[in-house]
């Protein structure tokens, strides 16, 4: 704001909280019931301060000892998500980082062929190949593994475009440069793109770790076994309980606990991210 | 250091553009020779087949007498400067100038001392361990400089290094340009627009016009003697004036006369009448634009210091008949 008006200033920032509220809320209350016990949630109206069964709750999450979770702590599930949200991110900007390098750098028949079929398959989620995508997956044995979880969903159209992009706008100049100082193929990609993409890589690490951490139909397809649970499938089978009452404090609990990591990531990656912004490198 | 040579070197892209018609260059080594010519002529093209980033359509051309068509660039045994310097911007200057050396494996002690002499020659010193976005432009060049240098290559191939500096640093670092040169003595091959450059820095010119070379030659005989219309048109400022050889009675289809083979009044062989238009002072020379007659062409003319000059006032130019270039119809100089 240019103006200094008090009344003005006083609206925005009103707006503003209002907003910020607004987008806490949920998780405020998933904070909150998650430190009750199960009468509590389950009587109007419902608590909007902390009670005191948050360590009880956290403690048997933790443990494992809730046959509703199908008897895995929440640790496992969320060492399950992990690994598999890991698996996605790295193979996919692996993948499509290799693939852009070539479609870029490299004359080979069919090249914009190529492009436009890896261009066309951002027409094609999980959500719609899932029968033939499954199909394959039993094929090749993969159903309960950590690969059946990630490989399908590695493949990425929109990273490898990304990276197609930011590879045009490095300066032919420069990739001249690298022949004369007779980089190979190899080493102008290690010592000179990979550094180069170095922002690039850690907001799309951000982008796709979430993506791989949230997936849901995936892996309730690709695993039948309980140790191969991820968090996310997890909160969906407390709540499942068909009779009995939901057990709403401990999928809050589980939930609270599937926030974190996503906002560990965000919170370590965005200092390179924006140290990325600021320093123009180019 | 080793020479250069260039045999019916011809260039058309896959588009089919020709953008080097057959080129014949022979350079000595130690020599600095600077490709000169308008934008778009062919000279990057030409200097980018010596470096081996753009194929050799026909033609040979060889580097301390080895043939090296096939041969990539990083074996060609070349140093570039590039206009935008190509600086890699996440390494430091220090890296820049190891990076080549180390893809060769050199040892670590001999990097470390030929980037400390070559710091030493372009006083890079205190720069050495910043990033090239932490550096001027004129720094920045110096360290693709650096970079050239400490490589020990055959040849320097430049290509317009200097055109993204502004004016003042421009006249400096040509002159460390030409300074270096003659500490090191290697072969420079040097692409420039700027016909100033060309003149200032090279052993022998070579002008470019349209994918054809026009002239080879050191820079006072290019000056004095342009080989065609163009040389003499594109080589000096002002221009050089140009008239219909029956103004002055020659048999040729066009006549030139640099600006300062024009004298204002004084009595030479050849005399012409005209008012004056205009006066360009430059500090240390004045201009004049002289309209011949009242639809007549205008020619510069390089006034004698102290003279008074007004607009409109009517002026005789002479020149001695020695002074005349004179040109055929196809552009050719005769005589
Ligand atoms: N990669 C290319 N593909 C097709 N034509 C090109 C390419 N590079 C340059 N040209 C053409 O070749 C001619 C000479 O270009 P260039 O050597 O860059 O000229 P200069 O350096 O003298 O300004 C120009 O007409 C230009 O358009
Ligand atoms: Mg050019």
């Amino acid at each position: 704001m240019v103006e200094n008006r008090p009344f003005l200033s006083f609206l925005t920032h009103a707006a503003l909280i209002l907003g910020v509220a607004f987008l806490c809320f949920p998780v405020w209350m998933a904070l909150v019931a998650s430190t009750h016990g199960a009468e509590a949630l389950s009587r109007a109206p419902i608590p909007l301060w902390f009670g005191d069964r948050g360590w009880e709750n956290y403690a048997q999450l933790l443990s494992g000892g809730l046959p509703e979770a199908g008897g895995v702590p929440v640790g496992r599930m969320m060492l399950n998500s992990l690994v598999m949200a890991l698996m996605i991110t790295v193979g996919k900007i692996a993948v499509s980082i290799l693939a852009a390098y070539a479609i870029v750098y490299f004359r080979f028949p069919f090249r914009m062929g190529f492009f436009w079929i890896v261009f066309l398959t951002l027409m094609l989620p999980v959500e719609v190949r899932i029968l033939p995508t499954y199909d394959v997956a039993v094929r090749l044995g993969l159903l309960n593994s950590y690969l059946g979880l990630s490989l399908p969903l590695i493949a990425s159209a929109t990273a490898t475009f990304l990276f197609r992009q930011f590879f045009l706008t490095i300066p032919d100049e420069l990739v001249e440069a690298a022949r004369i100082d007779r980089a190979g193929p190899m080493r102008f990609f290690r010592d000179i793109l990979i550094p180069l993409s170095r922002t690039n890589i850690a907001a799309l690490f951000i982008i796709l770790f979430i993506y791989g951490w949230n997936q849901y139909l995936w892996p309730l397809l690709v695993t039948t076994e309980e140790r191969f649970a991820t968090v996310v499938v997890g909160i969906q089978r407390m709540t499942n309980t068909g009779e009995a009452l939901p057990v709403w404090h401990y999928i809050m609990g589980t939930t609270v606990l599937a926030m974190l990591p996503p906002v560990l990531v965000v919170l370590s990656m965005q200092k390179l991210f924006v140290k990325g912004l600021v320093e123009q490198e180019k | 250091m080793a020479g250069l040579s260039l045999r019916g070197v011809k260039k058309v892209y896959p588009g089919g553009v020709t953008a080097v018609e057959g080129a014949d260059v022979e350079i000595a080594d130690g020599e600095f020779v600077v490709l000169v010519g308008p934008s778009g002529c062919g000279k990057s093209t030409l200097l980018r087949m010596v470096a081996g980033l753009e194929e050799i359509s026909a033609g040979e051309v060889a580097i301390d007498g080895a043939v090296v068509n096939r041969r990539e660039p990083g074996e060609r045994d070349i140093a570039m400067v590039f206009q935008n310097y190509a600086l890699y911007p996440h390494m430091s200057v220090r890296q820049n100038m190891a990076y080549g050396l180390k893809n060769v494996g050199m040892p670590k002690p001999e990097i470390a001392a030929r980037i400390d002499a070559a710091a030493k020659v372009l006083q890079l010193g205190e720069l050495l361990d910043r990033k090239p976005r932490q550096l001027s432009g004129g720094q920045r060049q110096r360290v693709a400089m650096g970079r050239a240098l400490v490589r020990e290559p055959k040849a320097f191939l430049l290509d317009e290094p200097l055109s993204n500096l502004d004016a003042k640093l421009r006249t400096h670092m040509r002159g460390e340009l030409k300074e270096l040169h003659q500490r090191l003595r290697a072969t420079f091959l040097y692409v420039t627009h700027d016909q100033v450059e060309a003149m200032s820095l090279a052993d022998r010119i070579v002008v470019m016009n349209a994918g054809r070379i026009e002239q080879i030659g050191a820079p006072r005989e290019i000056y004095d003697r342009p080989a065609t219309r163009f040389v003499a048109e594109f080589i000096g400022a002002p221009q050089m004036n140009f008239l219909p050889g029956a103004l002055l009675d020659e048999t040729v289809a066009a006549i030139g006369l640099r600006p300062e083979a024009l004298s204002l009044g004084g009595a030479g062989e050849i005399r012409l009448e005209g008012r004056l238009r205009l006066v360009e002072d430059l500090g240390a020379d004045r201009f004049a634009h002289i309209g011949l007659g009242e639809a007549g062409p205008t020619v510069i003319a390089r006034a004698a210091p102290g003279a008074s000059l007004a607009p409109g006032d009517a002026v005789s130019l002479s020149a001695a008949r020695a002074a005349i270039h004179r040109f055929g119809e196809d552009g050719r100089r005769i005589g």
